[in-house]
């Protein structure tokens, strides 16, 4: 029994816009994200990367709507249609349960004095009203789905007696048996080792093609987004500053904060050069500088970009945040 | 499961032999002669004197007396009160009964008002929050025996509300173990929520139970499923603990009250060198303390299989 | 928790202030400070002779010459109480003393020495943790007859398994630390590790853990006296005049139990304030 709706495939099914988001801290509300938009459409993957503390899990966790105590949200937040900072009550349990969040590190996130069985089926008997039985058949082939071996007997277990990756594989099978509209990847491969890492995002985007969903993966790994990922989006200081497609991040990116993030990678196919290094420190959206937030820290900074704010705009097949991005790129790809 | 059970058993059973020799022993290393212990220094003919040693086997060595009595007690069997010639195990009986409802009644306030209190407080924030705080800071500093004389000054002999002396028959007893269980009560009621509101807090911030809010399961569910049942260990720890203890306590409150319990008994006879039932009282508090530790450690493994796994390994 | 949380969390404690209750704890040691002073300078402080009795006037309420009022001798309540803090605090301090270097010793013992010394101490104090400890003064004090000399070993007995337990931790965790390996690694010798480095460390929890126990010696003390056993009447001590105000209770003259009761409530409040304090400012 399906409990999503008709998807069409040509509106996206997340949209954000102008998204800004505040907690208070005592007396005052601290920014955590500043204006934010994006969209994502049906059977698409889009890659959200930054430092710690752009904002990326925070623009997750707007979407659904998880925030912490004392946020508030303006802007848009629009998924399948539904405006959800308007949701409360039955009807945002409902958004949420369409909705399913892979988090990063999978012990934590499993109670642990529950079998595993248990942690799966939660959801199906309690809220849709699956009889337990049915619900740990389901369970069983979504554990085979995902490529874990003698699921019976995972059922059984506890979350303790279980490695990090095939944690990881329980958390995905969950999440899919909810037969969710979109996935939201909170980092979830960063606590597992590199051989397991690969494993878990080929199920994710395997799973991801065979039943059409909406893939935001959060990551602080630019390589990792663009191999997985249709489009990536690089957030800077609580602000979407580019998004483009993947292929055409490396050699094609227009903000100089993106530059500066593929420079600083050393990849196998270019012969050596020096890996570029950005001067400063990532900056807290609470404690950005007038202007453009990364124009302390920019190489192509004139005087303007501490004056003017810049905007999000359509530029090369993407979007891009600068107020200088006529000037630096010429046509033909810039310097190896 | 099964082996971590079974050594838990044993080390209870290990607690309970080393217990009783203590008890016994206690008593027979006094200074001076035991005949003179026994009889409280009163003179009796030689030949009484020499039937009591007869009966107390003070001609065997100590270790046998010890296995004897021992022995004794598996059947129920304590030996004779000195000073009322009679059975223990009678004279106790009655006591027992007193005092098992007492402690009873104070167990089951204290568990259920302790947790009630300590979940609304590790809900709710604000200003529920602070009042049970305070509340409770209070109360966890008072000790039974003064609970008691405040309850009796205020709602026995000023308020009239309340009996203020004895168990009443078993029509009344209900009200008149009233005033005496929320004294006995009291302090450890605050512990208990203490307890419960800091595990609740922590359990609540727990990612596990972010995961259950972004699946979109009911508020209720979650605190009960995730919360409350992670929580479970460390509250049951200290509800264990808290009603072990209350054994020992209840002899203060039943001076109190006056009333007719084995605390009482036992501070009578140790008044007066009743050897015997003090023996036999103590024996009963110490096997009480040890069967409540033994039960809350043998439901933790039910509550936490990680313990289980844990334990087993050790 | 959630990185989010954390960096919320955070931001939040660099914001609050630091001395949250600091009255409290200048009330607490006020109150610790006048106990002493009463201890040990109460025969010397008391308007009247605690023991001088004055029938006529038995239960009379509080007046200028008497402020808290007469007992059911007529004797002063208020110089009973000031001297009466001399025996109510000594049995617990001997107890916490006693406890506290055979505990300490013990548990550096048992932490330095590992292997089947620690095991054994571990199981040991497992299974004499199952006594209460009143179980025991009430053994003690059939043994050795009434007065405060049953009662102090027994608790004294009794509390040392308690503190061996804490202390042990405690120690566990300070030993592992790389100062005290680089003091082996120079071939210093166990002892001298212990005395010289290891306790100091752990002195603020010795301490911190003195106090509280402290606390409950002082209400289990009054607790035996109450039941009779302990020191006896008339000799002037809170834990007995709550005992003998009993009467006095329930006749409607509740001064003398709610006064002497109040104390102990009030010193044992302090006492676990103080040591609260003690160990959170030194939570690793």
């Amino acid at each position: 029994m399906s409990r999503s709706s008709v998807r069409p495939s040509d509106s996206p099914v997340i949209q954000l816009e102008n998204v800004a988001a505040d907690v208070r801290v005592g007396e005052q509300w601290r920014p955590v994200l500043r204006e934010v938009s994006l969209t994502v459409g049906a059977g698409e993957a889009l890659g959200i990367v930054g430092e710690s503390g752009s904002g990326k899990s925070m623009t997750a966790r707007t979407i659904a709507r998880l925030l912490p105590p004392a946020t508030r949200v303006t802007g848009t937040v629009r998924v399948a249609g539904q405006d959800v900072n308007s949701l409360s009550g039955k009807s945002l349990r409902r958004h949420r349960s369409l909705m399913g969040v892979i988090f990063q590190d999978p012990k934590a996130h499993i109670n642990p004095v529950r079998t595993i069985g248990d942690f799966m089926t939660e959801t199906l008997v309690l809220v849709d009203g699956v009889r337990r039985a049915e619900a740990l058949e389901r369970a069983a082939h979504a554990l085979g789905d995902v490529g874990v071996t003698s699921p019976e007997r995972r059922l059984a277990q506890y979350p303790h007696e279980l490695s990090g990756g095939l944690l990881q594989r329980v958390m995905i099978a969950t999440v899919l048996l909810g037969d969710p509209q979109v996935i939201l990847a909170d980092e979830p491969t960063t606590a597992l080792d590199v051989t397991t890492q690969s494993e878990v995002i080929a199920i994710l985007d395997e799973m991801r093609r065979e039943r059409n969903l909406a893939l935001v993966f959060i990551t602080h790994d630019l390589e990792l987004a663009s191999a997985v990922c249709d489009r990536t989006a690089v957030m800077y200081a609580g602000q979407v500053v580019e998004t483009r497609a993947s292929g055409a991040i490396h050699e094609h990116a227009r903000h100089p904060y993106t530059r500066a993030l593929v420079g600083a990678r050393p990849t196998l196919d270019l012969r050596q050069r020096r890996l570029t290094v950005i001067p400063g420190r990532p900056v807290a959206p609470a404690e950005a500088p007038p202007g453009c937030s990364f124009h302390p820290r920019c190489q192509y900074a004139k005087e303007a970009c501490a004056a003017i704010e810049p905007v999000l705009e359509p530029f090369d097949n993407g979007t891009v945040r600068c107020i200088r991005k006529h000037e630096i790129w010429e046509p033909e790809p810039t310097n190896r | 499961m099964p082996k971590y059970l079974f050594q838990r058993i044993l080390l209870a059973v290990a607690a309970l032999l080393i217990s009783s020799f203590v008890v016994y022993s206690a008593l027979y290393l006094m200074p001076g002669d035991p005949i003179a212990n026994l009889t409280g220094g009163r003179h009796l003919p030689p030949e009484a004197l020499d039937a009591l040693r007869q009966r107390y086997h003070f001609g065997d060595p100590f270790l046998l007396r010890y296995v004897e009595w021992l022995g004794g007690v598996l059947h129920f069997d304590f030996g004779r009160s000195v000073i009322f010639n009679e059975d223990v195990s009678s004279i106790v009986a009655d006591k027992l009964a007193v005092t098992l409802q007492l402690v009873g009644y104070a167990a089951v306030i204290l568990t259920l008002l302790g947790l009630a209190l300590g979940l609304i407080a590790g809900l709710k924030k604000g200003v529920t929050d602070s009042i049970i705080v305070a509340v409770t800071s209070f109360l966890a500093a008072v000790p039974p025996y003064m609970a008691a004389i405040v309850a009796l000054s205020v709602f026995a002999v000023s308020l009239g509300w309340f009996p203020a002396i004895g168990a009443g028959d078993s029509g009344t007893r209900l009200l008149h173990l009233t005033l005496p269980a929320f004294a006995l009560a009291a302090s450890s009621l605050a512990i208990v929520a203490r307890v419960t509101r800091v595990s609740i807090r922590a359990e609540s911030n727990r990612e596990h139970v972010q995961t259950a809010v972004s699946r979109g399961l009911p508020r209720r569910q979650i605190i009960v499923r995730h919360v409350l049942r992670n929580a479970s260990v460390p509250i049951v720890t200290v509800v264990g603990v808290t009603v072990a203890s209350l054994f020992a306590v209840s002899a203060v409150v039943e001076q109190a009250f006056s009333l007719d319990g084995l605390g009482a008994m036992l501070v009578q006879a140790a008044l007066s060198r009743d050897i015997a039932v003090v023996q036999a009282i103590a024996l009963l508090y110490v096997f009480a303390f040890i069967l409540v530790n033994t039960l809350v450690d043998v439901l933790y493994a039910f509550l936490d299989p990680r313990l289980r796994a844990k334990k087993e390994l050790a | 928790m959630t990185t989010m949380s954390i960096t919320v969390q955070s931001v939040r404690n660099r914001i609050r202030p630091h001395n949250r209750g600091s009255i409290l704890t200048w009330v607490s040691i006020g109150t610790l400070a006048v106990a002493v002073l009463l201890a040990l300078f109460g025969p010397l402080l008391a308007p009247h002779d605690p023991n001088q009795t004055d029938i006529i006037h038995a239960y009379f309420a509080p007046t200028a010459d008497h402020w808290l009022g007469q007992d059911s001798q007529g004797r002063d309540v208020l110089s009973r109480l000031i001297v009466g803090a001399r025996s109510s605090m000594t049995g617990p301090f001997v107890v916490v003393f006693v406890a506290m270097i055979v505990g300490t010793v013990v548990a550096l013992s048992a932490a330095w020495l590992n292997g089947w010394v620690d095991s054994g101490v571990s199981t040991l104090t497992d299974i004499m943790l199952g006594f209460p400890a009143i179980v025991l003064a009430v053994l003690a004090s059939s043994v050795f007859g009434p007065g405060l000399i049953g009662p102090t070993i027994a608790l004294g007995l009794a509390y040392i398994p308690t503190t061996i337990r804490v202390l042990r931790s405690f120690i566990i965790r300070e030993r592992a630390k790389d100062y005290i390996l680089a003091y082996e690694v120079q071939g210093l010798s166990g002892l001298l590790i212990c005395a010289r480095h290891l306790f100091p460390n752990i002195l603020p929890m010795v301490i911190a853990q003195a106090t509280l126990l402290f606390g409950y010696a002082m209400v289990d003390f009054a607790a035996i006296s109450f039941l009779g056993l302990g020191v006896q009447p008339p000799t002037p001590d809170w834990g007995v005049m709550v005992a003998t105000g009993q009467r006095g209770v329930l006749l409607g003259y509740p001064m003398e139990s709610l006064a002497a009761g109040a104390c102990i409530v009030a010193v044992v409040l302090a006492v676990n304030f103080v040591g609260q304090r003690i160990s959170d400012r030194n939570e690793p």
